[in-house]
């Protein structure tokens, strides 16, 4: 994909199924910093996890959307660790840089937010200003309103209230994502998956311990009191 | 500060599997006549003592089942009768949840109510109504209260009641009731049986502190993520704080400061104390309340304190913390008198010593 100069300050999201031409990507690489752009590459394809990892050495701000055909968790892992505690300066790669950033001991985080899928923060909007809850939404036509206007009150939508109160469904009964240490930081996002103890569920724990460490460390900082000279 | 357990009804929604209230008693509903008895004696009781405040927890059965007319009335009850000392009379609650209704919300905020106490079980037909105790539909029910609470910016806290059935699995209950409510704030309490153990729940002191033993290191490594969680939160405190913050049970001073008003204005001792039919200080109707806080028979709750500290638990470690625990435990029909530790008092010197002080290195009181 070749990208211009004339998208300086344009904020991009880029979503590819997989790197491409590493080369061609080389000859843009000066644009690419100029731009405000996250490259996102397919969970499903293995080579996109070390790719993830150049981009990021190369100070590419990137991550890695979750395909329901695969994620290949012990390599994801590896670019978890990577993202949290790579030494050698990197940029962000998704979702764990958002999860760790955003951590809190006490309340829930929605990594979607890097996808644009948490209808807290983001609704998708048609063209004859239609609401939609995520961009699948939007393209399947499932609305929860049909008037733009309902926009500014949207909290009272009862399509809206139900979704958002959508992760009690979890807890009708003890389950392996309302039983996970991590629920926090996951809220089921992969509750699809039938063993979850060796694939997501290590993971997020890890993941959790990283963004509780980067907390403390964020917390230190702003306890440190220095001298004026 | 006087705290009255108040249960105008004992009458409830639900059939769990540990409580037989509803089958033990024939369920009672206090009348709007003696609901305004009450606080004309309450109004006479803190116009004498008007440096006390009362908590007056409206508790059941289900409270919520009394309907928001009942509250209603209560609120003209309390504005016509305790003009002066209704901002000394603190209101709680007690509840399932699940009859909330939009409708209580506004009479709740008159009242001075912004927090509901409550309760959950994740495990399958343990609460829940009718003879199957359907959980589902109880679990739904109660999400609905939650929203209704959470859309009107009120609070919530949650007990937990240990059973034979949660036993296998005390991390997995654990984070799920943390994860529940990430803000914090749940207690877990054993299930106390006070007549036959007919759905197999009951379970031993030994039981509930290894249950709350194999939770306690994860609570203790991760403090920062699971905010007040008890007794852990309690016990902690109690150390730093050196037992000013005990609870009920374990401070050895409900004497004078605990009273039970139930729905025919019957009173006693505290909740427990009515579970038991014992330490009964006459009805409503035929005492006033600074009578029955004066009752002669609440001696014996400090005497317990002071026998105990020469006998029973003489020399024990963890006195300050247990004080013998709760004197209505320490019932039993079978013995005369409340002059004897409880079982419960050995739950906590156990859990002390097998998990609290091995895990964190501290020594209680050496």
């Amino acid at each position: 994909m070749r990208v211009s100069e004339k998208w300086e300050g344009i904020p991009i999201h880029i979503f590819a199924h997989r790197f491409g031409n590493f080369m061609q990507f080389i000859e843009q690489r000066t644009i690419y910093h100029k731009l405000s752009v996250r490259v996102f590459l397919s969970s499903e394809i293995e080579s996109n996890y070390k790719d993830l990892q150049i981009l990021s050495s190369l100070g590419i701000e990137c991550g890695v959307y979750f395909s329901d055909k695969a994620i290949q968790w012990d390599k994801l892992g590896d670019l978890m660790y990577y993202a949290a505690y790579g030494k050698v300066q990197h940029a962000g790669i998704e979702p764990f840089d958002f999860l760790i950033k955003k951590f809190e001991y006490n309340s829930p985080i929605d990594f979607s937010n890097v996808y644009f899928e948490n209808p807290q923060q983001y609704l998708h909007i048609s063209d004859d200003g239609k609401i939609a809850l995520s961009a699948i939404d939007l393209h399947i036509g499932k609305f929860i309103s049909e008037d733009l206007n309902e926009i500014d009150n949207i909290e009272q939508n009862e399509l809206y209230k139900k979704h958002l109160n959508n992760w009690q469904n979890y807890f009708m009964n003890l389950g392996d994502c309302s039983c996970c240490p991590a629920w926090r930081i996951c809220l089921g996002k992969f509750h699809k998956l039938e063993d979850k103890k060796t694939t997501c569920q290590p993971l997020f724990n890890d993941l959790m311990e990283a963004a509780e460490l980067f907390y403390e460390k964020k917390s230190n900082l702003k306890q440190k009191e220095l001298c004026q000279p | 500060m006087p705290t009255i357990i108040f249960k105008p009804t004992e009458k409830c929604n639900s059939n769990c599997a540990y409580c037989d209230v509803v089958v033990r008693k024939a369920p009672k509903t206090m009348s709007l006549e003696l609901l305004e008895t009450t606080f004309i004696k309450i109004n006479e009781y803190l116009l004498e003592k008007n440096d006390e405040k009362i908590t007056l927890i409206w508790h059941g059965g289900e409270p919520l089942l009394l309907g928001v007319d009942y509250y209603k009335t209560a609120l003209k009850f309390i504005n016509q009768h305790c003009a002066e000392t209704k901002h000394l009379i603190e209101h709680a609650m007690q509840s399932n949840l699940t009859l909330m209704k939009q409708e209580f919300i506004e009479v709740f905020r008159d009242m001075g109510i912004h927090h509901l106490g409550t309760s959950f079980e994740p495990i399958a037909n343990i609460r829940g109504s009718g003879k199957e105790i359907n959980s589902e539909l109880y679990n739904k029910k109660f999400f609905e209260g939650i929203n209704i609470l959470k859309e009107n910016n009120f609070g919530w806290g949650f007990i937990y009641v240990v059973t034979k059935k949660a036993l296998a699995k005390p991390l997995d209950i654990f984070y799920f009731l943390s994860n529940l409510k990430l803000s914090g704030g749940f207690m877990m309490n054993p299930v106390l049986i006070y007549g036959e153990d007919e759905n197999n729940v009951a379970i031993t002191p030994q039981e509930y502190v290894d249950f709350i033993g194999e939770i306690f290191p994860v609570w203790l490594k991760n403090r920062k993520h699971f905010k007040d969680v008890d007794p852990f939160k309690t016990i902690m405190k109690n150390i730093e704080e050196e037992g000013e913050s005990l609870g009920c049970v374990d401070s050895g001073t409900c004497a004078y400061n605990h009273l039970y008003i139930g729905p025919s204005g019957e009173t006693s001792q505290c909740g427990r104390a009515e579970d038991w039919g014992i330490v009964n200080y006459g009805n409503i109707n035929d005492r006033s309340l600074r009578e029955i806080f004066t009752d002669p028979r609440r001696e014996e709750f400090l005497t317990r304190t002071k026998y105990l500290l020469e006998n029973d638990c003489a020399g024990c470690r963890f006195w300050k913390i247990c004080h013998g625990g709760c004197p209505l435990d320490a019932y039993s029909p079978k013995e005369e008198g409340l002059m004897r530790k409880t079982a419960w008092c050995d739950v906590r010197k156990l859990f002390m010593e097998k998990y609290f002080e091995p895990i964190t290195g501290i020594k209680f009181n050496i």
